[in-house]
């Protein structure tokens, strides 16, 4: 029989182990989706994504600190992302002043009795030459039929370019434009509220309140229609043209943030919680594993080699295991995490980081299974069989592979298993302690939101550890049904 | 010499004891059990050798040096190697032609071609199969250690032969069982069957039916001595009871406390004992004829065997002797030949014949 | 009872646990040393000092000139760098920090941050500093372990009677699913809906130090206000813990179940509470006695995580403010300090082990 199906073997027998229990069929289907979301993810996975998750230009558009878009049932106003291309709105035309100017209409209808938390212009657009003194300004009509004049009023120079590249997130002349629109108001305002809060004055109703002695506002649903006049000086050019290069160009268009947003939320940053957790399932497995992999062979190597060799190695090994027994883990650890943060400043920073943490945390793991290894190795290695082997001619490395080694694989299961949530835990508490690698795990979402999140923004604050907990239950559970195989005396 | 399959001389296994950080500072000297101590003895190409004695005597220690299981502390054992293998030794190694000397430290190439030569069987038929492999995989170990077969088709038709050998038909069925499937007995003709199928020329046989129904005793004896005639073997076959040496051995050699005290032709030790230990031996063996039943047997010997690491002076059995003299307690008495190719050591019988 | 042998065994194991010790000190000094930890904070103190000492010059009265003030500078920073042995090698200025920790000359703390924890004022002893946080650690932590470990030995023989009962499986589910989350999130959790949702625990838990410092003085009242910030902490503890404890006392009290001689006992027809007391517990007793030691011993510096979460201001929590400020003198206190218990909460279990366990005695 082939060392293959000899291993085969050993494995389905494992499985039908564990499956033959409760505890084993709900780790078991646990493992299968925790797998699979993580090879799912690690193929979507962007190839730079450290940085890609901590640079914002990726994040600028989601709404900050957003409930997910279900939160609407748990009682949230949720108002929706709208977004409007542009380039596909058919602008009315006209010509004012040697100046061509393209107006476009957008109705946006806000149902939700909440502020939208943000607005946001955007145009990446090649003009033909010629083409002179762009302007963009945007006027507001909302519901009730105040009109803010020019909340947005911008001039781009184009003698030099042909290439028109807005990204207008503030309405910079919101406080000019409230001031004018509610003339009998503007005693009562406060500047610093509208230049802050610049959403409520444009999506809300001002009165003025009596007993606050200021100007209060209100959400105001409806339709608001936002004018926007996108005009040029254009000598000898055919609107047209100017329409067709606006048409074809990159990017033109409205947004208006919402104030929930996609699956799980968004942080502090806008950045798409669900996104975060979905990419940190191959990560949190690829910690785990790679820690409980190499504190398992380790141990496993270092229990045979005992065992079997016996003599001043053995000494050696039992004695190290027994010293580094005593020696705090998590001190150490602490120290050595924060010790690197502090003194090592590379690129390369969160990776050196981690390894380290991964390295303090092997080297003191695979004592455990090196005892455990050594005692089995030592009870097989004075069985007569191993005896007859070696009559037969049988060399070491023979009687270790093929007579000790199959029996050891039960072990081998569980030290996996129980040290696989073990540097996925470690890894996750260092970083709510505050040590921080940056690297985009559970963990380091976890402390980032206790970091600048508060109670109530639980979809980010409440999902990371309950995943950690989740993958660390399923390896507790496998674990469970492990037990069964490794301790013949518990079973029933 | 020619035909000496093997002659083993003084041969020694000493375990030493563990002792406190105590007394090896107290400079006293290290304890050793001597559980094999100095024993002479040849092995005739072809012939069944006997070594019997009870729990404790060295027996099995020797067998297991012969066969090269442990170290020994002391002695010569020199072995005939068979053409075939005789190939893989170098020259230095070799005395007197085609002798090895089975107690030195060789190279791994050379004990691993010596395995190919000598062969063992164990006692317990389940302790010597490893549970978790199936009978086949048992049987092709030694094989493909030895690169014999080159295809799993050749191997596989070997180990059908050794099977069937052993009388284990049809052999297809049983070299997909595991051990836990099979009799005692059956197992016990696997173990057999391995030994084999290196095609040795000598095989030491520990106890090889000891754990058996005795019901099956005299199948398997009568297999390994069919095997013997087919294969031509020589054996070591060590036993504590009289009656299986009786049936199966050619010449014996009774161990008492890690030496030999009495060592003839079987016929000739059993029927006409001169060693008092062999004669308490015998007289011990269950009496088969009924109508004996109601003679009362005297075993002639007190007391129970002392521990081999407290090993008593001069003669080892003289507490327990009942004809025990002044001598007895103080030398050990030398191996004297009493009759042609029967030998006895006691000071009973020293006086009466010269020194061989 | 009381041989050479079992005299020589314990020798060999104290030695090992001296060991253990030395080298717990030894490596966190070399960590400190050896990634240039300790250098960057005293780099950056020096020249803290150097720039205030420049601040001083330019400011004062006599108003020395411009290359005057960068020669008195350059001295003070050589000075400087001197007395703090900057120009040696990381050994010579680790080394006798770590010698001095080990015969218990624990120093000065120069940062405020771990000060704070203490409730003292910075740049006081070490020692002083530990003491005052070891009684709120104890009173939390310890006593949690404590409560759990009593709640395990009660529960425990309870339970190993009635295997695969509704309850035992029930304790079962329950233990597993506390060991698969981390005590901090627990006590994240705990925090958000106790104290920030619901409002029924405090929020900040540094306060409690009045209270116990007033406990310690014997102040019994003052007992009340340490219950008040402790039982949310302790409660959250307790949850945690005692499943895996509970599963751990039923796992080895059912190796001895197993075990022929109980069923015998059993069979015999004797009481329930008998048969656990003389035949169950007496056997087990050695590797619960082990856990419940160790467990306790553990309780100083296991729980910097959980401390720090609750900002309770104990050890675990100076700990963790002696790393991110680069104390050195703490650090290697309180790592020596950790290591100590635990070295002799060992020593302890291997006489205990000569007791309990007639077939070690040999």
């Amino acid at each position: 029989m082939s060392v293959l199906s000899k291993m085969y073997e050993s494995w389905s027998w494992i499985r039908k182990e564990i499956l033959s229990q409760v505890s084993g069929k709900v780790a078991f289907v646990l493992l299968i989706v925790l797998i699979a979301i993580s090879v799912y993810a690690a193929i979507l996975m962007p190839p730079d994504y450290t940085k890609y998750w901590d640079v914002g230009s990726k994040w600028v558009d989601n709404p900050y600190n957003a409930p997910p878009e279900w939160a609407s049932y748990l009682g949230y106003t949720c108002i929706p992302q709208t977004s409007y291309d542009l380039r596909t709105v058919k602008p009315g035309i006209s010509e004012v002043t040697g100046r061509v100017v393209f107006t476009y209409n957008i109705t946006y209808d806000l149902s939700a009795r909440d502020y939208p938390q943000g607005l946001r212009i955007r145009a990446n657009i090649v003009v033909p030459q010629g083409v002179r003194n762009a302007r963009m300004r945007v006027d507001v009509i909302k519901p009730d039929g105040v009109r803010l004049p020019a909340i947005i009023d911008v001039y781009v120079d184009l003698a030099n370019t042909s290439l028109i590249d807005l990204n207008l997130d503030k309405p910079e002349g919101i406080v000019t434009a409230v001031m004018s629109a509610y003339r009998d108001l503007v005693r009562f305002l406060s500047v610093e509220d509208i230049y802050i809060f610049p959403m409520k004055y444009i999506f809300g109703n001002l009165s003025y309140s009596e007993t606050l002695k200021k100007v209060e506002t209100t959400p105001l649903p409806g339709k608001y229609v936002f004018v926007i006049d996108f005009s040029f000086r254009a000598f000898n050019i055919q609107p047209q043209d100017i329409l067709r290069s606006i048409e074809k160009s990159k990017e033109f268009s409205l947004l208006i943030k919402g104030t929930c947003y996609g699956l799980m939320g968004t942080d502090y940053k806008g950045r798409d919680l669900a996104e975060g957790l979905f990419y940190g399932f191959p990560i949190a497995l690829a910690i785990g594993l790679l820690v409980a992999l190499a504190a398992t062979a380790i141990g496993v190597v270092a229990g045979l080699v005992s065992g079997y060799y016996g003599g001043f190695i053995d000494e050696l090994i039992q004695r190290t295991v027994d010293v580094m027994g005593s020696i705090p883990l998590l001190p150490i650890l602490i120290l050595v995490a924060q010790s690197i943060a502090k003194t090592y400043m590379g690129e390369d920073k969160p990776i050196v980081m981690l390894t380290a943490i991964f390295a303090v945390l092997i080297i003191f793991s695979w004592g455990g299974l090196a005892i455990i290894i050594r005692s089995m190795t030592l009870s097989i290695k004075s069985e007569l069989y191993v005896e007859a082997a070696k009559a037969v001619g049988a060399s070491n490395l023979r009687i270790i592979s093929k007579h000790i080694l199959p029996q050891l694989v039960p072990y081998i299961a569980a030290s996996l298993v129980y040290s696989t949530p073990n540097a996925i835990l470690t890894e996750a508490g260092l970083s709510v302690l505050g040590i921080r690698h940056g690297f985009p795990t559970w963990g380091n979402i976890l402390a980032e939101a206790r970091q600048n999140g508060t109670i109530s923004q639980w979809w980010w604050i409440l999902p990371p550890g309950f995943l950690i907990a989740i993958v660390s239950l399923t390896f507790v559970l496998l674990g469970l049904a492990l037990e069964k195989v490794v301790e013949p005396k518990l079973r029933r | 010499m020619s035909n000496v399959k093997l002659e083993v001389n003084d041969l020694r296994k000493y375990f030493p004891i563990r002792r406190g950080l105590i007394e090896v500072l107290s400079g006293k000297p290290p304890k050793y059990v001597r559980a094999v101590d100095g024993i002479s003895f040849e092995v005739i190409e072809g012939e069944i050798f006997c070594l019997v004695g009870e729990s404790g005597c060295g027996k099995t220690t020797a067998g297991r040096l012969i066969a090269r299981l442990i170290e020994a502390t002391g002695g010569k054992a020199l072995y005939r190697v068979s053409r075939n293998v005789k190939e893989m030794i170098p020259e230095g190694l070799l005395t007197n032609g085609d002798y090895v000397n089975l107690l030195e430290k060789l190279p791994g190439s050379v004990d691993k071609a010596l395995r190919l030569d000598i062969q063992i069987i164990f006692q317990d038929p389940y302790g010597s199969l490893n549970p978790r492999m199936t009978i086949g995989s048992v049987l092709e170990e030694p094989l493909i250690i030895h690169s014999i077969g080159s295809t799993k088709e050749e191997r596989q038709e070997i180990i059908y032969r050794a099977l069937s050998e052993v009388k284990l038909n049809p052999p297809e069925e049983f070299v997909e069982r595991y051990p836990h499937m099979i009799s005692g007995g059956q197992r016990q003709r696997v173990a057999i069957a391995r030994a084999m199928i290196l095609n040795p020329s000598l095989v030491v046989a520990d106890e090889p039916v000891s754990m058996l129904d005795v019901s099956i005793r005299a199948e398997i004896l009568q297999l390994m001595l069919d095997l013997k005639a087919l294969r031509n073997l020589s054996y070591i076959f060590i036993t504590h009871d009289l009656a299986v040496a009786n049936y199966i051995c050619g010449r014996i050699a009774v161990m008492y406390l890690g030496k030999i005290v009495e060592l003839g032709p079987s016929d000739k030790v059993i029927n006409n004992p001169k060693h008092p230990y062999t004669i308490a031996l015998v007289s011990a063996v269950p009496e088969p004829d009924p109508s004996n039943r109601t003679k009362i047997r005297e075993v002639p010997i007190k007391g129970e065997i002392p521990s081999a690491a407290a090993i008593p002076s001069g003669c080892r059995l003289h507490p327990r002797c009942p004809y025990a003299m002044d001598i007895c307690k103080v030398k050990e008495p030398p191996m004297i030949e009493v009759e042609p190719g029967h030998q006895v050591a006691c000071w009973l019988h020293t006086k009466e014949s010269t020194p061989s | 009872m009381c041989s050479v042998g079992v005299a020589t065994v314990l020798a060999r194991r104290a030695v090992f646990l001296v060991l253990a010790l030395l080298i717990a000190v030894f490596l966190t000094g070399f960590v400190l040393g050896a990634t240039g930890y300790i250098d960057t904070i005293i780099n950056s103190m020096i020249n803290e000092e150097v720039r205030a000492y420049r601040q001083a010059l330019l400011t004062s009265p006599q108003k020395p000139s411009a290359e005057e003030v960068e020669k008195l500078v350059a001295q003070r920073k050589q000075e400087l760098i001197e007395y703090w042995g900057m120009d040696k090698p990381w050994q010579a200025r680790i080394i006798p920090m770590v010698l001095n920790t080990l015969i218990l000359n624990l120093g000065r703390s120069p940062s405020p941050e771990v000060t704070n924890v203490a409730g003292l004022q910075p740049n006081s002893l070490v020692s002083d500093v530990i003491v005052a946080c070891l009684p709120r650690t104890i009173f939390m932590i310890t006593l949690a372990e404590a409560i759990v470990i009593l709640i395990a030995l009660a529960v425990g023989p309870f339970i190993v009677y009635r295997i695969g009962s509704f309850i035992d499986r029930f304790i079962v589910a329950y233990a597993a699913l506390m060991n698969a989350f981390p005590i901090w999130w627990v006590a994240l959790v705990m925090l958000l809906v106790f104290s920030y949702d619901l409002g029924v625990a405090p929020k900040q838990f540094r306060p409690v130090i009045t209270h116990i410092n007033a406990f310690l003085l014997g102040e019994l009242s003052a007992l009340i206000g340490v219950l008040s910030y402790v039982w949310l902490p302790i409660v959250t503890i307790v949850i945690v813990l005692s499943g895996p404890w509970i599963y751990g006392v039923r796992a080895m009290l059912i190796r001895i179940v197993k075990e022929d001689f109980v069923t015998a006992a059993i069979a015999r027809g004797l009481p329930e509470k008998q048969i656990l007391r003389r035949y169950i517990i007496r056997p087990a007793a050695s590797p619960i006695v082990t856990n419940v030691l160790l467990g306790l011993a553990g309780t100083l510096g296991g729980y910097i995580i959980t401390e720090s979460v609750f900002d309770w201001p104990g050890m675990g929590t100076l700990y963790y403010a002696a790393v991110t400020t680069g104390d050195a003198q703490t650090i290697l206190a309180l790592t020596y300090i950790f290591t100590l218990v635990y070295v002799i909460a060992r020593f302890i279990l291997e006489i205990l082990y000569v007791v309990l366990d007639p077939r070690v005695r040999l």
